[in-house]
């Protein structure tokens, strides 16, 4: 079935619609009577439309790309984003692989140099065991050569072996702290320092105390644990025991009469209250005794702690000369002539200042 | 889609008349949301939506190149009026119309019995075909390009050599059809 050229054309023209008067009516004439022409147009007709549908199909694809491809054009910001994102956290990835990585090396150098330490420890360990025998007395002295036991959890710097001579100047460095704490004390700046959660404290003491007694202070038994671990714990830095002087109430009152009748224009205080001593014997010692413990803060605390035997001290050093008194079944703390009244609590309280003179004089005597 | 901004009526019909197949993108965003508003108020679904939207923007594409085709209403209301054409003809082919067009249906049996081709294997061949050559017959089958436009899309130095060159590839395609097929699939 060949078809010629100008066969071909007139069955486009009438196909398209392109025939029209004569021709047309002479072509479908022709189309009647003609069967040769009628498969022809038939088999024209069906490639025509296999052209269509294939031509469609095309089109239809390219919209389609073309949609999608403006689509994800579209989100060129969230793509970013994405990017961005990964990429930070890419880098963090990283950086957290190096610092473990750094920080490994410095457990293994912290390994490595660990026998220093331990050495290190064991030369400590001694005096730190006088300085518990030393504390446990009733007349408490700060040992140069006492080591707070917050810093030895810290261990030496790696690739520096510590000789004799160093650790004694860091025991000398040590002890210029403790009396620059001290001074600090002595500033009364304690009312100014934000008073820590009461419970949380607790928690932390009693945390400490129960780690304290099961170390018993030998630190053979620490084991090797990350520096900041351990610095974040209060330091029971000695114990002693504390007699205190005891004031009979009314003897006090009728003493204040006896003080009152006795002052003369131009006396002073001083003066009447020794007046007053040579004629009542207002305090007399009932052999009442409290443990004392000093407490090093970590986070600064000065304050105290007393359950009714013990007496926990924390900012205050323990060379420092402090003296407990007791009035109508009160204690009193007497430090550098202030005296701070003690109050019997469950939880840690801040040193409160006595500012009554009338009891100030008493308590002085 | 290379396309920035509105663009005039009278630049589409120029830019389709040219065959400037990358209107048919800008001409699918700018009526997508009119086409789909009518078929969600007329029964329509969400999924139907892209299809009708693409065929509407393809016939718009072949109405504009047939020599007939004037522009008298906003290209947007002449659109709209193919994409209903498309969406009730969708609408009967689900037989929520319930007409029945005996004529069609009468002229539907007669064609059949005059030719028993089968559709699908025509299509593969003109897929496989030389692809000049199906650009060819396409453009002016399926797009109505004129022969001046064809020639300028397919590099041919005159219309002479498109009127040839068409009827020697319709020639071809017409005898590897025939390859396929018995002389008893026609009358």
């Amino acid at each position: 079935m060949n078809i010629d050229q100008k066969t071909y054309d007139l069955i486009n023209s009438y196909l398209l619609g392109e025939l029209q008067g004569r021709k047309l009516d002479a072509f479908k004439a022709e189309l009647k009577t003609n069967k040769n022409l009628q498969e022809k147009l038939e088999l024209q007709k069906a490639i025509i439309t296999g052209i269509e549908d294939v031509r469609l199909n095309e089109l239809k694809n390219f919209l389609k790309d073309n949609i999608s491809k403006k689509q994800n054009t579209k989100r060129p910001i969230t793509k970013t984003s994405l990017t961005i994102a990964a990429s930070i956290g890419l880098i963090l990835v990283i950086f957290f692989s190096i610092k473990s990585l750094i920080n490994n090396d410095n457990d293994s150098s912290y390994s490595s140099d660990y026998q220093d330490s331990l050495k290190y420890n064991e030369k400590t360990k001694a005096l730190e065991n006088q300085k518990i025998n030393q504390v446990t007395t009733n007349t408490p002295t700060y040992p140069e050569n006492s080591i707070d036991t917050q810093l030895l959890a810290i261990a030496p710097p790696p690739n520096i072996e510590l000789s004799d001579e160093e650790t004694t100047e860091l025991n000398k460095e040590l002890a210029e702290y403790k009396i620059i704490d001290n001074e600090i004390v002595e500033e009364n700046e304690i009312a100014e320092e934000s008073e820590p959660d009461s419970e949380s404290y607790d928690e932390i003491q009693d945390k400490l105390m129960t780690q304290k007694r099961s170390i018993d202070y030998s630190l053979a038994d620490i084991q090797p644990t990350r520096n900041d671990s351990l610095v974040q714990m209060d330091q029971l830095i000695a114990t002693t025991f504390k007699s205190v002087r005891s004031f009979s109430n009314t003897e006090t009152n009728d003493s204040l009469e006896i003080v009152s009748n006795d002052i003369k224009p131009g006396s002073t205080s001083i003066q009447v209250t020794k007046s007053r001593t040579k004629k009542s014997k207002k305090f007399t010692n009932e052999n009442l005794t409290i443990k004392l413990e000093y407490w090093n803060s970590v986070i600064g605390f000065n304050g105290y702690k007393y359950d009714g035997n013990t007496l926990q001290l924390f900012g205050i050093a323990q060379n420092e000369t402090v003296n407990l008194l007791s009035l109508d079944n009160r204690l009193y703390l007497k430090k550098n002539e202030q005296i701070y009244s003690i109050e019997k609590s469950s939880s840690a309280k801040r040193f409160t200042a006595v500012t009554n003179s009338i009891l100030l004089k008493i308590l002085h005597e | 889609m290379f396309i920035i901004g509105k663009i005039s009526d009278e630049l589409i019909v120029e830019k389709i008349k040219s065959g400037d197949e990358k209107i048919l993108v800008y001409l699918y965003k700018e009526y997508h949301s009119l086409i789909k508003s009518f078929i969600l108020k007329n029964g329509g679904e969400e999924n139907i939506i892209d299809d009708i939207v693409q065929d509407t923007v393809i016939s718009l594409w072949r109405n504009v190149q047939k020599p007939k085709f004037l522009l008298q209403a906003k290209l947007s209301t002449y659109t709209l009026a193919i994409a209903k054409n498309k969406w009730f003809k969708e609408l009967k082919k689900r037989n929520r119309f319930r007409r029945v067009d005996v004529a069609h249906t009468k002229s539907m049996i007669a064609s059949n019995t005059t030719i028993n081709l089968d559709h699908s294997i025509i299509v593969q061949i003109v897929q496989e075909m030389d692809e000049t050559c199906r650009k060819l017959l396409s453009y002016f089958y399926f797009d109505g390009f004129n022969n001046k436009t064809i020639a300028e899309r397919l590099n041919f130095a005159n219309t002479n050599t498109v009127k040839s060159k068409k009827y020697q590839c319709f020639k071809k395609l017409q005898s590897t059809v025939l390859e396929n097929y018995q002389k008893n699939d026609f009358i």
